[in-house]
């Protein structure tokens, strides 16, 4: 479904990674891009080692298969 | 997981490019210091005449006295040390209600003082913004930031009603009299130019090691580990040297950028003018929102920086 897509997630995380700035209110631009960058490949990183883990034998062989 | 690398690696492009962006946007003067303070002029150089070297051992504490002798905050000539300016009478002696009564009434201050106006006896009591080292090339702009910060937030003592013994003074220590005076008499932060370069670190170590003395080996290490400056203030004042003595103290180790500065300095001031109980019992902490904060400030940019260059 989509929304298990990387770019899915990678929304989500700059979501997160929005909120996190709100909060965190650092003063520098540089600061924001980096807490938007961390949410961002956290987010990524959780989605693509969460779906390795999980994957069935078949998917993983198909998806390599693809490439 | 090919398209997994694909998709971080967009990502993380999208990200530096974004962040880069904003600096070229208008949202960069959403970051920048409201630099709306202005001194009030020229420092009076009657200080010069007190023992420098003396320490901070004047008879003042840090709460305020609760009359008005000196309708105007004019520098008066400073009488010998061991007289003090600010009598017993007027601190040590009086009651801790009334005391707590007159705090209301005294205003935080800042000043750049050279080591002849130490100690600045004719104010309430007075703190110091202590760095560690003399700024190098590298830092420089950091120190700049905390002393706009610090300008921005706190009033100079010219520019308020109240007389010098009701003020608790933050003091920018400087290495020379004249270089205090200069800097006092420019106008907004543009003294701070000649604070940092000149920075008094000879009065900054002093206290620095006054510190060590009351302070209890975690906040030692505090102070030894971090790069600091950290502000602090002997309560009472008199104090200053002494083991357990009583130390208001506040950490700006996380700190970047003047607007930082700033929110410490406006904290410190309100604190200190307010609440000057919450400061006896340890550090001003900063919150994980603070945390986070500053070190997305202090390391973004090298991150960034090495993101792009990839």
């Amino acid at each position: 479904m989509w929304w298990f897509s990387y770019g899915a997630w990678g929304a989500f995380g700059l979501i997160a990674g929005l909120a996190l700035v709100t909060w965190a209110n650092p003063d520098t631009n540089a600061g924001v891009g980096l807490l938007l960058v961390i949410c961002l490949a956290v987010s990524l990183i959780v989605r693509g080692l969460w779906f390795w883990i999980t994957a069935s034998p078949e998917e993983e062989g198909g998806e390599e298969g693809e490439g | 997981m090919r398209h997994f690398f694909h998709a971080l690696l967009l990502s993380v492009m999208a990200c530096a490019a974004y962040a880069d962006g904003l600096s070229l946007g208008g949202i960069t003067e959403h970051w920048g210091l409201d630099d709306e303070d202005e001194d009030g002029g020229g420092l009076s150089s009657t200080f010069s005449g007190s023992g420098s070297g003396s320490g901070w051992g004047g008879s003042s504490g840090i709460i305020v006295a609760p009359t008005t002798p000196d309708p105007r905050p004019v520098a008066r000539p400073t009488p010998p040390a061991s007289t003090g300016a600010i009598s017993d009478a007027h601190s040590l002696t009086r009651g801790g209600a009334i005391a707590e009564a007159a705090a209301a009434d005294g205003v935080a201050t800042r000043i750049f003082a050279g080591p002849g106006m130490f100690p600045p006896e004719h104010f309430a009591a007075y703190a110091i913004v202590a760095f560690t080292s003399r700024p190098l090339p590298q830092d420089r702009e950091r120190f700049l930031e905390i002393c706009r910060g610090y300008v921005a937030a706190i009033l100079a003592y010219s520019e308020v009603e109240q007389p010098l013994d009701q003020q608790l003074v933050t003091v920018w220590p400087v290495n020379q009299d004249y270089v205090g005076i200069d800097a006092m008499a420019q106008p907004g932060s543009e003294g701070c130019n000649k604070a940092v370069d000149e920075y008094g670190l000879a009065t900054s170590l002093s206290a620095l090691r006054d510190a060590y003395l009351a302070l209890d080996p975690d906040d030692i290490a505090t102070l030894t580990i971090k790069r600091g400056p950290f502000v602090l203030a002997w309560s009472p004042t008199h104090q200053k040297g002494t083991e357990d003595a009583l130390i208001l103290r506040m950490d700006l180790s996380g700190v970047e950028t003047a607007t930082q500065a700033r929110e410490k300095f406006e904290a410190w001031r309100d604190e200190i003018e307010a609440k000057q109980h919450l400061w006896i019992d340890g550090w001003k902490e900063d919150t994980l929102a603070d945390m986070i904060g500053n070190w997305a400030d202090r390391w973004g940019g090298d991150i960034l920086a090495l993101l792009r260059r990839d």
